[in-house]
């Protein structure tokens, strides 16, 4: 991808929105187990879990939470379900957990917002 | 952990029992049917899913398996939509899943969670009384559903909520009532058509033995008419025969409410009507109109325009009573018990045989017209009259013919002496003399000595073929029945005969 300034401005919200993600999903008792997860089928913003739960959560950083929630188009979804795939190949023991995809929503000078089960693997 | 709830897939009018299998389990979170289900089926998923949100109950990210076995058995239709919820429904915990088994569960499940009405409740419901288990099927389906049984336990709830409640005891269900539709429009009646006697008196033979008629004449005559004036004269349905005409009704989806009637069928397809269309058939085998109008009558209007071969395709029903329908993955075969009443022009321009009337193609315009029905059918019909156009001397005469009323009483006796007949020789499922087989009719139509004689001259002189001397004997025995005469006489023999001759020259000559 080229390096253009815009394009840095972007990475750098997109991470700082990832940590206040982050920052969330451990004031609601996750742990987080891997952030950035990137196989060449596709990434994963976090994965957290919580019990037996095994959450892939994807960030979104928008205005409005409608347009946060178009923004995760099904060819974005597939590629979150292929990376959890890669995902779980390598750590085979967490496999048997009841896995979710999840996505948080940040908004500027707003609390963010925390879907879960916000899309199945089949949608 | 697997929820089993049980259902059944429609093979001709037979329910087979299907078993929905729901299982739930870590991994990921997807939502699969399998078990050969056709696209309708397939699509259950999102309906299923809007519903029990809309119910209150959201799918749970896990691994969500819906199995439809036997699974080599092709499942169509909607009706899967409301067994495969309730099936979640008993895996997620929200009802009991020891309650259900006690149920077969048919329905299909609008967006909302409402439940709407399918094809097919009531083979269902006597699919489920034979497996002793009672039947949930939509509210619009139930009074159709509680014909099945006086015993049987039927549940007709308006959306998921309401199975969920009555499971749980807040809002118990009752059973619903079976439903007789009202009597509808009157039918038309014999008394409104002058002239025309001949036919008249043939339409009640063809009544009263349930005989196949063809009518020949020209454009005007009231063929149709006198047709549409059978169902007035033919007795109302037996119960035994309303409940095999309305499993077909059921399965072909055409119970308006879910009431039933005891009026007999009368269907009158259009002479476009495809092969599918008439014997049935299509991708989703479905009952065609020869199976719609089975222990009725199916009139065809203006038989040569129909497709040769799809007339041709009515012989096998006409003679099994019955049409098998064999497709790449449906082999299914409906009852068609049917009796045929045809109408036809003499020829192309309908004024062939008329006096006066000269056609620019001469002789060729009947013979071309009429080369299009098949002899093999033609032989199939055992009443064959002309219908000639009604002089205006007729229609200006005051004089009312015979009201059908009356003409009904002479037929239910006709009837009535026949199913005792049939049920004394030991065969209760013979109803009318034309569905007596050819063995049986020679030993009840066993004609007289004048008789005899004049049959095997008439056979010698008409070349009537082996269906057709039985055929003969079929229509003596209805007319000696309307006569209420033991033996078949050489008068009854002698009119038989006339029938049939009169189409004879009429195919032949005309």
């Amino acid at each position: 991808m080229r390096t253009t300034p815009e394009r840095q401005a972007a990475e750098r919200s997109g991470r700082r929105a990832e940590g206040v993600a982050a920052l969330l999903l451990m004031l609601k008792g996750y742990r987080i187990l891997a952030r950035r997860f990137r196989v060449p089928a596709g990434e994963i913003d976090i994965v957290a879990r919580r019990g037996g739960v095994l959450a892939f959560v994807e960030v979104k950083r928008r205005a409005d939470a409608d347009d946060a929630r178009l923004a995760v188009t099904f060819a974005a979804r597939r590629r979150i379900v292929r990376a959890a795939d890669a995902f779980l190949a390598r750590r085979p023991a967490l496999a048997g957990l009841t896995l979710r995809y999840d996505l948080v929503i940040v908004r500027r000078r707003r609390l963010p917002i925390h879907l879960a089960n916000a899309f199945r693997a089949d949608d | 952990m697997v929820a089993h709830v049980a259902t059944v897939a429609f093979q001709g009018i037979e329910a087979v029992p299907v078993d929905v299998q729901v299982q739930i389990q870590p991994g990921q979170p997807v939502f699969a049917v399998v078990g050969l289900p056709d696209k309708a089926v397939a699509e259950s998923r999102e309906r299923v899913r809007a519903a029990l949100h809309a119910s209150g109950l959201a799918l749970p990210p896990k691994r969500i398996i819906v199995n439809l076995a036997p699974a080599d058995l092709p499942k169509e239709g909607s009706h899967y939509d409301l067994p495969i919820a309730l099936g979640l429904m008993a895996a997620l915990g929200a009802v009991p899943g020891d309650q259900l088994a006690g149920y077969v569960v048919v329905g299909e499940l609008s967006l909302d969670g409402t439940i709407a009405p399918i094809a097919g409740a009531l083979p269902a419901a006597i699919g489920a009384n034979a497996l002793d288990k009672g039947l949930i099927c939509p509210a619009a389906c139930g009074p159709e559903a509680a014909w099945a049984s006086r015993e049987m336990d039927i549940l007709a709830p308006r959306s998921l909520i309401a199975v969920a409640n009555h499971f749980k005891g807040t809002q118990v269900l009752g059973r619903p009532e079976p439903a007789l539709a009202r009597e509808g429009a009157p039918l038309p009646d014999l008394a409104e058509i002058k002239g025309q006697e001949l036919a008249k008196r043939a339409l009640e033979v063809a009544a009263a033995g349930g005989h196949n008629l063809l009518m020949v004449g020209p454009p005007g005559a009231g063929k149709s008419m006198l047709a549409s004036r059978l169902p007035s004269i033919l007795p109302p349905l037996s119960p035994r025969e309303l409940l095999e005409v309305s499993m077909i009704a059921s399965v072909a989806g055409a119970l308006p409410g879910g009431r039933l009637t005891d009026r007999r069928p009368f269907r009158a397809p259009h002479h476009s009507a495809t092969m599918a269309a008439l014997v049935g058939g299509g991708l989703r085998a479905r009952p065609g109109e020869v199976s719609l109008a089975h222990h009725g009558v199916l009139f065809l209007d203006e038989l040569p325009e129909f497709a040769p071969q799809v007339l041709d395709s009515l012989r096998q029903p006409l003679e099994m009573g019955e049409a098998v329908i064999a497709r790449a993955n449906h082999r299914v075969s409906y009852p068609a018990r049917f009796q045929l009443v045809a109408a036809m022009n003499p020829c192309r321009c309908g004024l062939a045989g008329e006096p006066g009337a000269a056609c620019r193609r001469g002789e060729r315009c009947a013979a071309d017209y009429q080369a299009r029905l098949s002899g093999p059918l033609v032989d199939r019909i055992d009443l064959r009259i002309e219908v000639p156009a009604v002089t205006a001397a007729d229609l200006i005469l005051p004089r009312p013919g015979e009201p059908s009323a009356r003409v009904a009483d002479r037929v239910a006796a006709a009837r009535s002496i026949q199913r005792d007949r049939f049920a004394a020789l030991g065969r209760p499922e013979i109803a009318t003399n034309a569905q007596c087989s050819a063995a049986l009719i020679e030993t009840v139509a066993e004609p007289d000595a004048a008789g005899r004689r004049l049959l095997s001259e008439a056979a010698e002189a008409m070349k009537l073929s082996a269906r057709g001397y039985h055929r003969v004997l079929k229509v003596a025995r209805t007319l000696a029945d309307l006569d209420g005469a033991d033996l078949v006489g050489r008068l009854h023999l002698a009119e038989a005969l006339s029938w049939r001759v009169a189409g004879e020259r009429l195919l032949q000559a005309a």
